[in-house]
């Protein structure tokens, strides 16, 4: 399907939430073999730019002339006094990876009722509310009638927003200098309840139960030179506690099903941890497959759902000594 | 009176120009990343379906999904074949 600029998505039923530069997009997606809009907002996020050649300056760039899609590198003849950029926003092509449904009938992390997502989502369903983090915003909108989303309002958590994991009743929020806990129990206004603060880094975060799992690596916008996994305390979300920190190689996604632990770790790649105590996780070492070089994972029940730069792969990991592929769908480019 | 009027009108258009300059402008030539727009139109006329994209191994994901949907659907038939199957029994017992 295309559909310019999409970086993140959510399900709530038939009806799925995508952003496509600044418009915020409803589909219909009941009938799969007719996928239609089914509404869109206008303007209603912030203006992004695609990462261009670090090598070369950015141009001015004019809003007005519609949205950036790509760079070329070439002669620029400029009017010094135009006003430079002043506030590019970058897509992080890694943070792309959300999958999810309100279904939740994962065996995987998830609250009961609350989508199933990944640990690098974006987006998220409760109910009848629709939350959407960009940067430093998180926007609330009310989604009664689902395709007509209606904004109701706009927090704001801290500079570096990036990640968003719910449960039944708290949104965590993974920024780069911390994971920022809301109470969600009444939808449409999130109640900030504690900010966990860490090291500058790029942060996924799952939670299970009462532990919260996060991921710091470095290389990335974030900045930040930890690469760590950390288990955070959060059975009282008014007073986070950290468990353990362990050492990791470049970590991202990670996903959580029973006591398995799922980390992709750069490329050290996908590893396995038996999590069941979670004061000694990487002494627990299940499996790891070197050459599944993926950015986010979520486990379904047996299906491990992986999302890479080339694409999308479903594993079968009923054992996680020999998992198996089940299929792929590769992208284009 | 025309007379004196037009050397008005010509010092009033002389002063004009001579005290009105151009808004100075510096351009600057480099090489840099020029953007490649999308207009708002056009961005809001390419959402479509395009082909369907290859799935790899499908026939074993197909089969799986049959398989977990049956067993499903046939968990709910078991538990009324069941309870009914009690039922049953308890009367004839």
């Amino acid at each position: 399907m295309n559909l310019p600029g999409v970086v993140d998505i959510s399900i709530s039923r038939y009806i799925m939430y995508a952003d496509s530069f600044v418009d915020l997009v409803v589909l219909d997606v009941q009938d799969i073999n007719n996928i239609h809009e089914a509404g869109r907002i206008k303007d209603i996020l912030p203006y992004t730019v695609p990462p261009a050649d670090n090598d070369y300056p950015l141009a001015f760039v004019d809003e007005d002339k519609g949205v950036v899609i790509d760079w070329e590198v070439e002669k620029i003849k400029e009017k010094v006094n135009q006003d430079r950029n002043p506030y590019p926003i970058f897509w992080l092509k890694a943070d792309f990876a959300a999958m999810s449904n309100s279904s939740g009938n994962s065996s995987g992390v998830s609250g009961g009722g609350v989508g199933v997502g990944g640990s690098m989502a974006r987006f998220g369903i409760k109910g009848n509310v629709l939350y959407v983090l960009d940067q430093n915003t998180l926007k609330v909108f009310d989604i009664t009638n689902k395709t007509s989303p209606v904004k109701h309002n706009d927090l704001y958590p801290g500079w570096g927003v990036e990640t968003m994991y719910l449960t039944e009743n708290t949104m965590f929020l993974g920024t780069t200098t911390g994971m920022v806990i809301f109470d969600i129990s009444i939808p449409l206004s999130p109640q900030t309840r504690k900010f966990f603060s860490h090291a500058r880094s790029c942060d996924p975060v799952i939670v299970d139960d009462t532990l919260a799992y996060i991921t710091l690596r470095t290389g990335t916008t974030c900045g930040g030179s930890t690469n760590t996994l950390s288990v955070v305390n959060v059975k009282n979300i008014n007073s986070p506690s950290l468990v353990a920190t362990y050492s990791m190689t470049n970590p991202h996604g990670l996903g959580k099903d029973g006591d398995l632990l799922f980390i992709c770790d750069g490329n050290a790649g996908l590893k396995i941890y038996d999590a069941s105590d979670p004061k000694t996780i990487t002494n627990h070492l299940v499996y790891t497959y070197p050459n599944i070089n993926t950015y986010d994972v979520i486990p379904l029940g047996n299906v491990l759902v992986l999302i890479g730069d080339d694409g999308l792969y479903q594993y079968d990991y009923s054992n996680v000594l020999s998992i198996r592929l089940i299929s792929s769908i590769l992208t284009e480019d | 009176m025309k007379a004196k009027i037009i050397p008005i009108v010509v010092l009033i258009a002389m002063g004009f120009f001579l005290f009105n300059s151009c808004e100075d402008s510096t351009y600057r030539i480099y090489t840099g990343n020029s953007p490649v727009y999308m207009s708002y139109d056009n961005l809001r006329k390419a959402v479509k379906v395009e082909q369907n994209a290859e799935l790899e191994n499908p026939a074993r994901s197909i089969s799986r999904t049959i398989i977990y949907s049956l067993w499903k659907n046939l968990e709910g038939y078991m538990f009324m074949i069941t309870v009914i199957l009690h039922l049953l029994l308890e009367r004839h017992l």
